[in-house]
C-alpha cells in the first residue's frame, strides 16, 4: 500500500459483482402481476427452501440432494406432486413425483435431507401415503430414495402417526406394485422399517440404516460400535436386509434402473418383454465342457462348480442380474431374460458350501420365489444339492421353519415353473424343490442327475439284508480265522487281533462294493424317468433350447393377473 | 415378435472401418484383388480377434470362424468372450486352449485346427499375435495340409525367427548388430601363437586332428584358430589357461568399455542358458580416465571363474568361450513395421516402445521420418538447437533402420507382416530380432502409413490399404501378383496406450467386474476384444469379469494427430473422459493419465529409456506417501481461522467466515480427489508445470489461482458435462462461485487492458484506483478480488508437495534425454513404492481356520501332493485344502498371502474338522501393524503444519 495515500477503510471481502451497477427501480406491480409473481415464488419454493448452506452440508458428506438424485434416474422433468405441501409451503422435506423412465411411468419419493434433515411429521406421512395409493391404483412401480433423520421430534406423536400412515399405505400396495428402495444417508427406526417393506433394498457404502443408531446401542447396551459395523452394507448384504450393496449413490440409482427393467409395473401385467436376437435354440457347448471338466477331475462327481455359468448360458446374450449376491451364495437367485421373457432363476450352487440349503438359503429362496409368483414371473429351478444342512446350529436357527417357508413358497407358485435337475437331488431337498407333486409344469434332467431318497448313506437301507448278512459273515470269518491262527500256535490276544483285522478288511471291501452298486443302480435318473418324476432328459449342449422353449410355451399359455388365493398361515 | 431394435455400434471409427479403398469404382484391377473368397479361421484371442473379425467383415468375408478356449467360456462367471455376441454358433469352435502347454499339446492343437479347417471349409488361418503366430512347426503343418497361413510362411519363420540364423543374415546384409566380442578364445590362442606357422607347430605338438586345408598358406587366421580350438575340444586338451582367458577378457572389456562409456557388458558362457552362466559388469561413467575403465575391467577374472563353474565348463578340454555383449537395459526400444510378399519388402515407419516395465510395453508411439523432420525443423526455428540436433540424429537413425529392415526382409523372403526390432542408444542402433508376426501395437503404424497398390498398367488405378491385417490377407491371397506398394502418409502421429488390469503399482489385479465403460470419444480407436459390445437386445453394457486368464491386457486405446503433441493431447483427453466403473476393479488408466501429462508438460519428444517407468513409479509413490500425510480438514480449519484472524475488522471477519463457508466443497473436494489417486495427482502436478513457482519456500502463482482451480476440475473430469450425475461433476453452487469469479476477473482485466496475473496482483495491492476507476469502484473491485481469492491458498499445498518430494527432479534435458535422480533407482525404494501405491491387504490372523465343518483333505486326490507343506509360501487365492461336506469336495482358497509355519492336521486325510477349527499356523505376508490413531493424527497434523507454515501469512 502506498505510504502517502489516505488510510483506506478496511476491505470487507465480497463475492458481489462490482461492475453490475445498481438495479433499476421497479414500479409496484398490479394485483394480477403480483399474484403471478407470488405463484412463481411458491413454485420455486421447494427447490430453494433449503438454502445454499444446507445443500453444502449435504454435499460435504458426498451426498446428492433429492433433486440431483432424481436427475440420475431420468433426464426428463419429474411431475412433482403436492409441491407446496406443509406449513412452510416447501414440500415438507419430502418429494413425491411421477417420473418417466425409459418410457415407463414410475412413482418416486425422496426425502429432502436439506430441509429439516428429511424428517417425517404427521403431514408428510400422509403425503407419502398418497403416493403409495396412487402407485397401487394406477399400477406404477415405486422407487424410494430414503434419506431421513427419522420422525420430526417437534411434531411429537404426529411424526409417529405419519410413519404409521405411510407403513400402512405401503403394506397395502405390497404385492400390487413392485418397489425398489435406495438407502441413502443415515436412516434409523421408522426410516428403516418403511423401506424394508419394499420389494428390494439397495444400500451404498458409507450409509447406515437399522433399528437404532450406535449412540442408542451404546446407551442401552454399553457396546461401542461403528455405524458400519451396526448397519452398514456389509452387515445388511450378508443378512439379506439389503438385497444389493453398491459403491455409491450413483451406483445405487443405476442399479435401481437396471433392476426396474426386469420388473413388471404391477401384478396385473407381465414384466417387459424384449424380443431377442439370440436364437432360442442356441447350443450350449460350454455347459458340456464345464460338466466334463468338473466330473472328470480327480474328485469326480463330487466336484463343486459355479452354477451361475449355467444361468449365463441359458439367458439371452448371457446377461442376467443376481439378487442378494452377498448372502448365502450356496443358492443363486437371479433375474434374466429367456427368449425375451423375464425369468427368475433359483439354483443350488455347489461351489459354495456344497450347495446345501441352510436357513439363510431357504429364506433367500422363499423370498425370491414369492416375489416372482406375485408378479407373473416364470421361475426356472436348478437342482444340485445334497440336501438341507443338518446340525445343531441349523436346528437352533430354525431350519425346519426356514425349509418349510421355502417349500410353502414353491407349493404356492402359480406362474410357469420349470425344474432342471443338474446333478444331486436327494431326499427332502428333492421332495421340496419344485417337482411335479409340488406343482412343477416341467421337470427336465441332465444325464448327470442323481435322484435318490438318500445320498451314498442310503445303502444302509436299500441293502439292509445284504449288509446284515455280510456283518454276520464277518463275525463268522473272524471266529474261524481266530481258531485257525490259534491252531497255528499264535498267542490268544494276537490271534484275536489279527483275526479281527482280517474280518474287518473283508467287510470294508463288501461295503465299498455295495456303495458302488448303490451309486450305479440308484443314484441316476432312471427310476425318476420311469415314474414320470422327470419328463425327459436334456443334453448339456441343449439346455438353452430346452429351457427357452419351455418358458416360451408356458408363458404363451399364461394370463397375467394379481394372485387371487387364500391367505395361508405363516410365511 | 417385433424385430429387435438395432443399436449404434460403438466401434465405427472411420479410420478403421475402411481397410481397403478403391480409387476407381468398377476397376478391373481392384476386382482382381478381391479377397472375399478367403474363409479364415482365427486361432488367437484378445483385441486382435475382434479387429480381425471387423476387418474381414469389411473385406466382404462374413463367415470367419473363431476358436474358443475353456478359459474364455466356462472358467469364470460373467467372463464369456464378447465376440460370441456376434459370431454365429456354427463358426465358433471349442478347444481346450488356444495353444498348448507343451510340445505334445501344441501338436495336438495343430492337428485339431487342421481338422476344423477341413471339416468346416476354412481356407486360411489367422493367428494374430498369439503363441501360434511364430510357431514354425505349426505353420509348416498348415502348409502341408494345403491351408494358407495369413502370416509369414514357415521358411521365413525359420530364417528370420531363429536368433542365430537372423544374426547371420543381419551380418551378411550389413545390418547393425549389438556390439560385442565373440572370439576371446581365438584371441587368446593367437596371442600365444600369433601366425599360421606357430599354429601348425601347436597342431603337430599335440597331434590335433586339423585338416591341412584350414592351415594352408593364406588361410584366415581367425578361421585357423577356430579350427585348432575345435580340435582341442575334441581331444579334450587345454590350449590356454583360465588365467590367460581372463586376461584376454579383461583386455576385451577395456575395449568395449572405452567404445561405449556408461554401458554395462554382459558376459555369457557359450553353453549357458536360462540365466545361468551370465554376469553383468558395470563400466565406468562417461568421460572417465583410462585407469577407471581398467579398474572396471579388472573384475573380469573373478566373474569368468564363477561363470565357468556355473555351467560346469572349467574342466580340461571344455570349450570355455565367453561372449561379451553390450547390455541393453539403458536403451530405447524401437521397431520397424515391415510388409513384404517375398519379392519386395517395404518399411512402414517405426514405433518407439521404450515405455515399458518388466518387458511389458505400456505406451507406444509412432516414429516417422516426416514427423521427425518436421519436429526438428520446428525446434530449430524456435531456437532449441540441442533438441533439433537430437531429432535430426533420430531421423537419420530411423532412415537407416528402415533401410536395413527392407534389406533384411528381402533377404529372408518375408511374405507378410513382420517387425524388425532394434535397440537405440544415442546415435547407434542395434538389431535385436525379427518378430515374424503382426504385433499388438500395429495400429500405430497403420494409422501413419497406408499402402497404395497401383495397377502395373494404370498407375492411377490403385487400391489403398489402410489396415495391416487387410494387407496380410491380401498378400496371403494374391502374393506375387501384388506390385511393390507405395507408402502413403495418413496421420502425422499415432499413439497407443495399453489398458491393463493392474493396480496402481502396475502389478496384475484380476477378478474385477466391469459394470460400465464410457463410450469411445471422437479420436479414440478402442480395441477392446468387444467388451463394449452392448447387449444387442437392450443396448446396455454387459457386465464383464476381468478374469485375467491369459494376461492382464483389457484393451488398447489408440489415438492419432497431426503431430506427436496432438496425439498426446488427444490421449490425455481420452483418458480424462474415459470412466470404467465396477466392483473390485483396478486398471492402469490413471497411470497412463499421469504419464501422458508428464510428457505433455515437458516434451513429447523426450526420449525415455526402457528403465524409465520404475523410477517414475517410485516418484509417484513418494508423492502418494507425502499426500496421505496431509490432513486437509485440519489445513482448511487453520486457513479459515487464520483468514478470520487477520480480516482487519469484525465486519470483515464475519464476511470472511461466510465466504469461506461457501467454498469448502469447492476447494476441498478436488484436493481430496487428488490425494486419493496418486497418478492423477502426478498428472495435475505436471499439468501445473510452470504456472507456479517456489520462491523463498513459498508458492507464487503466475496465473490466477481461480483459473488454476477450474483447470483442476477439468483435469479431474469434474467440469460440467451434460447428463452426468451431479455427484460426478462440480456441485452446482460451486460452479456458480467459479463462474462468478471468472466473470469478475474477465471484466476487471478487460478494463485494465489485459494485464498479466502478476501485474494485476500488483495493481490490486494498491489502494489508489488506476485510470478508469473511481475510488469506490476500485474499493469494491479489491473487495471482490479478496473475496474470490479467499481460501485458494489451499491450492499452494500441491506445488509444495511436488517441491518437497522432488517431483520435478525427474526431468527432460534440452537434448531430450531424461535425467533420473540416483535416489529413484534404489531397488529398496521400488519395493517400498509398490506397497505405498497398492497397500496389500493386511491381516491380524496368524491361523487359518476351517471355513466350514466337514472332512479335511490336504490334497486334491490320494496320489497328488499336499496343497501346502510346512514352510510353503502361499498367495491370496491359492488353494490350501479341501473340505468335504456331504460328499462334495470344496476347495478352500487362502484369504491372504503368507507362509505356513505349522500344519495342525498332519496325519492323513479325511479328518473331521468343525467350523472355525484352526488348521494351519501361518505368518501372513503383510502383517497388520497396529497404529495408534492418536499418534497418526498427531503426525499428520505436524506434517500439515509444516506445509501450512509456507501457506499461511507469516506472523
Amino acid at each position: 500500500m502506498g505510504q502517502d495515500s489516505a488510510p483506506e477503510p478496511p476491505i470487507v471481502p465480497s463475492l458481489a459483482d462490482p461492475f453490475a451497477g445498481v438495479p433499476a427501480k421497479r414500479e409496484a406491480p398490479n394485483a394480477y402481476d403480483a399474484a403471478i409473481e407470488e405463484g412463481e415464488r411458491l413454485r420455486r419454493r421447494p427447490y430453494e427452501a433449503a438454502g445454499v448452506e444446507a445443500i453444502l452440508r449435504q454435499h460435504q458428506k458426498n451426498r446428492m440432494t433429492v433433486w440431483e438424485r432424481i436427475r440420475v434416474l431420468t433426464p426428463e422433468q419429474p411431475d412433482v406432486l403436492f409441491e407446496n405441501w406443509g406449513p412452510n409451503l416447501d414440500g415438507a422435506s419430502l418429494v413425491t413425483a411421477v417420473l418417466r423412465i425409459a418410457g415407463r411411468e414410475v412413482a418416486c419419493y425422496g426425502h429432502d435431507f436439506t430441509v429439516r434433515a428429511g424428517s417425517m411429521d404427521a403431514t408428510n406421512g400422509k403425503k407419502l401415503a398418497r403416493l403409495f395409493q396412487l402407485a397401487g391404483e394406477r399400477g406404477l412401480p415405486l422407487i424410494g430414495m430414503n434419506d431421513s433423520a427419522g420422525a420430526y421430534v417437534p411434531a411429537g406423536v404426529g411424526g409417529l402417526d405419519g410413519y404409521a400412515e405411510a407403513f400402512t399405505a405401503l403394506r397395502k400396495i405390497s404385492g400390487v406394485v413392485p418397489s425398489i428402495m435406495c438407502m441413502f444417508g443415515f436412516n434409523a427406526g421408522g426410516g428403516s422399517y418403511l423401506p424394508r417393506q419394499g420389494s428390494f433394498v439397495i444400500q451404498p457404502e458409507d450409509t447406515f440404516f437399522g433399528l437404532t443408531g450406535p449412540q442408542v446401542v451404546k446407551s442401552v447396551l454399553g457396546e461401542d460400535v461403528t455405524p458400519a459395523e451396526l448397519g452398514g452394507p456389509k452387515v445388511h448384504g450378508n443378512s439379506g436386509v439389503a438385497d444389493l450393496t453398491v459403491a455409491d449413490e450413483v451406483a445405487a440409482l443405476r442399479t435401481a434402473l437396471r433392476l426396474l427393467a426386469y420388473l413388471p409395473s404391477s401384478s396385473k401385467v407381465l414384466a417387459p418383454f424384449l424380443p431377442t436376437s439370440d436364437p432360442l435354440d442356441r447350443p450350449t457347448p460350454e455347459v458340456d465342457t464345464l460338466l466334463r471338466k468338473a466330473f472328470t477331475s480327480p474328485t469326480g462327481f463330487n466336484t463343486p462348480f459355479d452354477v451361475s455359468i449355467l444361468i449365463q448360458q441359458i439367458c439371452d446374450h448371457g446377461d442376467y442380474f443376481e439378487l442378494q449376491p452377498a448372502r448365502a451364495r450356496n443358492t443363486i437367485t437371479a433375474l434374466g431374460r429367456v427368449g425375451g421373457h423375464v425369468t427368475g432363476f433359483v439354483a443350488n450352487n455347489s461351489a459354495v458350501a456344497s450347495g446345501q440349503i441352510d436357513v439363510a438359503a431357504a429364506y433367500k429362496n422363499a423370498r425370491f420365489i414369492r416375489f416372482c409368483n406375485l408378479y407373473n414371473i416364470p421361475i426356472v429351478f436348478m437342482e444340485d444339492t445334497t440336501g438341507f444342512l443338518p446340525g445343531k446350529e441349523q436346528e437352533a436357527l430354525g431350519i425346519v421353519q426356514a425349509g418349510r417357508a421355502m417349500l410353502d413358497a414353491i407349493v404356492d407358485v402359480r406362474t410357469p415353473r420349470i425344474l432342471l435337475l443338474v446333478r444331486n437331488a436327494y431326499g427332502g431337498a428333492y421332495a421340496s424343490f419344485n417337482n411335479y407333486p409340488t406343482g412343477a409344469d416341467l421337470v427336465l434332467a441332465l444325464p448327470t442327475t442323481r435322484v435318490a431318497v438318500m445320498g451314498p448313506a442310503g445303502k444302509e437301507f436299500v441293502y439292509k439284508d445284504e449288509l446284515r448278512q455280510a456283518r454276520a459273515k464277518a463275525k463268522q470269518l473272524e471266529a474261524e480265522a481266530r481258531a485257525a491262527l490259534e491252531a497255528k500256535g499264535l498267542a490268544r490276544a494276537e490271534a484275536a487281533s489279527e483275526a479281527k483285522h482280517q474280518a474287518q478288511a473283508w467287510l470294508r471291501e463288501v461295503e465299498a462294493g455295495l456303495s458302488q452298486r448303490y451309486e450305479r443302480e440308484l443314484m441316476n435318473p432312471r427310476e425318476a424317468l420311469a415314474l414320470g418324476s422327470i419328463s425327459r432328459l436334456v443334453m448339456p449342449i441343449e439346455i438353452r433350447k430346452a429351457i427357452a422353449e419351455g418358458v416360451d410355451f408356458y408363458m404363451r399359455h399364461y394370463t397375467p393377473g394379481p394372485l387371487m388365493a387364500v391367505q395361508r398361515e405363516f410365511h | 415378435m417385433n424385430d429387435p431394435k438395432p443399436f449404434e455400434p460403438y466401434d465405427r471409427h472411420p479410420l478403421v472401418t475402411t481397410p481397403v479403398v478403391v480409387t476407381r469404382p468398377d476397376s478391373a484391377w481392384a476386382r482382381s484383388l478381391r479377397v472375399d473368397d478367403v474363409r479364415p479361421l482365427i486361432v488367437c484371442r484378445g483385441p486382435i480377434r475382434k479387429e480381425a473379425l471387423d476387418v474381414f467383415a469389411a473385406l466382404g468375408i462374413e463367415d470367419a470362424g473363431i476358436l474358443l478356449s475353456e478359459k474364455d467360456s466356462i472358467v469364470y462367471q460373467q467372463a464369456l468372450a464378447p465376440e460370441l455376441r456376434r459370431v454365429p454358433a456354427e463358426h465358433v469352435h471349442r478347444v481346450k486352449d488356444y495353444s498348448g502347454a507343451d510340445k505334445a499339446e501344441r501338436e495336438e492343437r495343430t492337428r485339431q485346427i487342421v481338422s476344423i479347417c477341413k471339416e468346416h471349409g476354412y481356407t486360411h488361418v489367422f493367428a494374430g499375435y498369439g503363441f501360434m503366430a511364430e510357431d514354425e512347426a505349426f505353420v509348416r503343418t498348415l502348409e502341408e495340409a494345403g491351408l494358407v497361413f495369413i502370416g509369414p510362411r514357415s521358411s521365413v519363420q525359420s530364417a528370420a525367427g531363429r536368433k542365430d540364423e537372423a544374426k547371420r543374415t543381419a551380418l551378411a546384409e550389413k545390418v547393425s548388430v549389438t556390439p560385442g566380442i565373440d572370439d576371446v578364445t581365438s584371441r587368446v590362442l593367437l596371442r600365444k601363437h600369433p601366425d599360421l606357422g606357430a599354429l601348425r607347430a601347436l597342431v603337430n605338438e599335440h597331434a590335433l586332428p586339423v585338416s591341412a586345408e584350414s592351415l594352408r598358406e593364406g588361410a584366415s587366421l581367425a578361421e585357423a584358430a577356430k579350427a585348432v580350438l575345435d580340435a582341442s575340444y575334441a581331444r579334450r586338451i587345454d590350449l590356454y589357461t583360465i588365467d590367460e582367458l581372463s586376461a584376454e577378457i579383461e583386455r576385451a572389456l577395456v575395449q568395449l568399455f572405452t567404445a561405449h562409456p556408461g554401458n554395462r557388458v554382459r558376459l555369457k558362457a557359450i553353453g549357458g542358458g536360462g540365466g545361468k552362466g551370465q554376469r553383468i559388469l558395470t563400466g565406468a561413467p562417461k568421460g572417465s580416465a583410462p585407469e577407471r575403465v581398467a579398474a572396471c575391467a579388472a573384475k573380469a577374472p573373478a566373474a569368468v571363474r564363477e561363470i565357468l563353474a556355473e555351467v560346469k565348463a572349467a574342466g580340461v578340454g571344455d570349450n570355455k568361450n565367453i561372449l561379451l555383449e553390450l547390455n541393453v537395459e539403458e536403451t530405447r526400444h524401437n521397431e520397424i513395421q515391415m510388409l513384404g510378399n517375398g519379392r519386395w519388402c517395404v518399411s512402414l515407419g517405426g514405433r518407439d516402445c521404450s515405455l515399458q516395465m518388466h518387458e511389458q510395453k505400456l505406451l507406444e508411439v509412432s516414429i516417422t521420418q516426416e514427423g521427425l523432420a518436421r519436429a526438428a525443423e520446428r525446434a530449430r526455428a524456435e531456437g532449441r538447437d540441442d533438441e533439433a540436433k537430437t531429432l535430426e540424429v533420430d531421423r537419420r537413425t530411423l532412415e537407416r533402420m528402415e533401410a536395413e529392415a527392407e534389406r533384411f526382409g528381402l533377404a529372408v523372403g518375408l511374405d507378410s507382416a513382420a517387425t524388425f526390432e532394434c535397440i537405440v542408444e544415442g546415435e547407434n542402433h542395434y538389431f535385436m530380432e525379427v518378430n515374424t508376426r503382426i504385433q499388438v501395437e500395429h495400429r500405430v503404424s497403420e494409422l501413419c502409413y497406408a499402402l497404395r497398390f497401383a495397377s502395373p498398367q494404370e498407375p492411377d488405378d490403385a487400391i489403398v490399404v489402410n489396415s495391416l491385417v487387410a494387407a496380410m490377407v491380401l498378400v496371403a491371397r494374391h502374393g506375387d501378383r501384388l506390385p511393390r506398394p507405395e507408402r502413403v502418409l495418413r496421420e502425422g502421429a499415432a499413439l497407443e496406450a495399453r489398458l491393463n488390469a493392474t493396480d496402481r503399482s502396475l502389478s496384475p489385479h484380476a477378478g474385477g467386474l466391469i459394470h460400465s465403460w464410457t463410450d469411445p470419444l471422437p479420436y479414440e480407436i478402442r480395441d477392446d476384444q468387444g467388451i463394449c459390445t452392448k447387449n444387442p437386445d437392450t443396448g446396455i453394457f454387459v457386465r464383464y469379469r476381468l478374469a485375467g486368464a491369459y494376461d492382464s491386457n483389457i484393451a488398447l486405446l489408440v489415438t492419432y494427430g497431426d503431430d506427436r503433441r496432438e496425439s498426446y493431447e488427444r490421449l490425455a483427453e481420452i483418458l480424462r473422459r474415459t470412466k470404467m466403473r465396477g466392483t473390485d476393479l483396478a486398471t492402469n488408466l490413471e497411470f497412463h493419465y499421469g504419464l501422458v501429462h508428464w510428457f505433455l508438460a515437458r516434451n513429447v519428444w523426450a526420449k525415455p529409456t526402457t528403465r524409465f517407468v520404475v523410477p517414475y513409479l517410485c516418484q509417484v509413490a513418494l508423492l502418494c506417501q507425502e499426500g496421505r500425510e496431509l490432513d486437509l480438514v485440519h489445513a482448511w480449519t487453520r486457513i479459515v481461522a487464520s483468514r478470520a484472524a487477520c480480516a482487519g475488522s469484525p465486519e470483515a471477519e464475519k464476511a470472511t467466515r461466510k465466504i469461506l463457508g461457501l467454498k469448502e466443497t469447492l476447494l476441498k473436494r478436488p484436493l481430496d480427489a487428488l490425494c486419493a489417486e496418486p497418478h492423477v495427482l502426478s498428472a495435475w502436478l505436471s499439468h501445473l508445470g510452470n504456472r507456479s513457482r517456489i520462491e523463498g519456500g513459498r508458492v507464487r502463482w503466475l496465473d490466477n489461482p481461480l483459473v488454476v482451480l477450474w483447470d483442476l476440475y477439468k483435469l479431474l473430469n469434474m467440469d460440467e458435462q451434460p447428463n452426468a450425475p451431479a455427484a460426478h461433476v462440480i456441485w452446482e453452487h460451486d460452479r456458480e462461485l467459479v463462474d462468478r469469479g471468472l466473470a469478475f476477473y474477465a471484466a476487471l482485466e478487460a478494463r485494465l487492458g489485459q494485464p498479466s496475473w502478476s501485474e494485476l496482483e500488483a495493481l490490486l495491492a494498491k489502494a489508489e484506483p488506476p485510470s478508469g476507476f473511481d475510488a469506490e469502484l476500485w474499493h469494491e473491485a479489491r473487495a471482490a478480488h479478496r473475496g474470490h481469492q479467499l481460501g485458494l491458498e489451499i491450492l499452494d499445498l500441491l506445488p509444495l508437495l511436488a517441491d518437497r518430494t522432488g517431483f520435478f527432479e525427474l526431468r527432460v534435458e534440452e537434448d531430450l534425454s531424461i535425467t533420473i535422480p540416483e535416489r529413484l533407482l534404489d531397488p529398496e525404494l521400488y519395493g517400498r513404492a509398490k506397497k505405498i501405491l497398492a497397500p496389500p491387504p493386511a491381516t491380524k490372523a496368524n491361523e487359518i481356520v476351517a471355513a466350514s465343518g466337514g472332512m479335511f483333505y490336504a490334497r486334491e486326490a490320494p496320489h497328488m501332493p499336499r496343497f501346502v507343506e510346512k514352510g510353503s509360501r502361499f498367495e491370496a487365492g491359492d488353494p490350501l485344502y479341501i473340505v468335504e461336506v456331504m460328499k462334495m469336495f470344496n476347495k478352500v482358497y487362502a484369504p491372504f498371502g503368507g507362509t505356513i509355519d505349522e500344519l495342525y492336521i498332519d496325519d492323513g486325510d479325511g479328518v473331521i474338522v468343525h467350523k472355525g477349527q484352526p488348521l494351519f499356523r501361518v505368518t501372513p505376508k503383510d502383517a497388520f501393524v497396529e497404529l495408534d490413531p492418536v499418534e497418526v493424527e498427531k503426525r499428520r497434523r505436524e506434517k500439515t503444519e509444516s506445509y501450512l507454515s509456507a501457506v499461511l501469512p507469516s506472523t
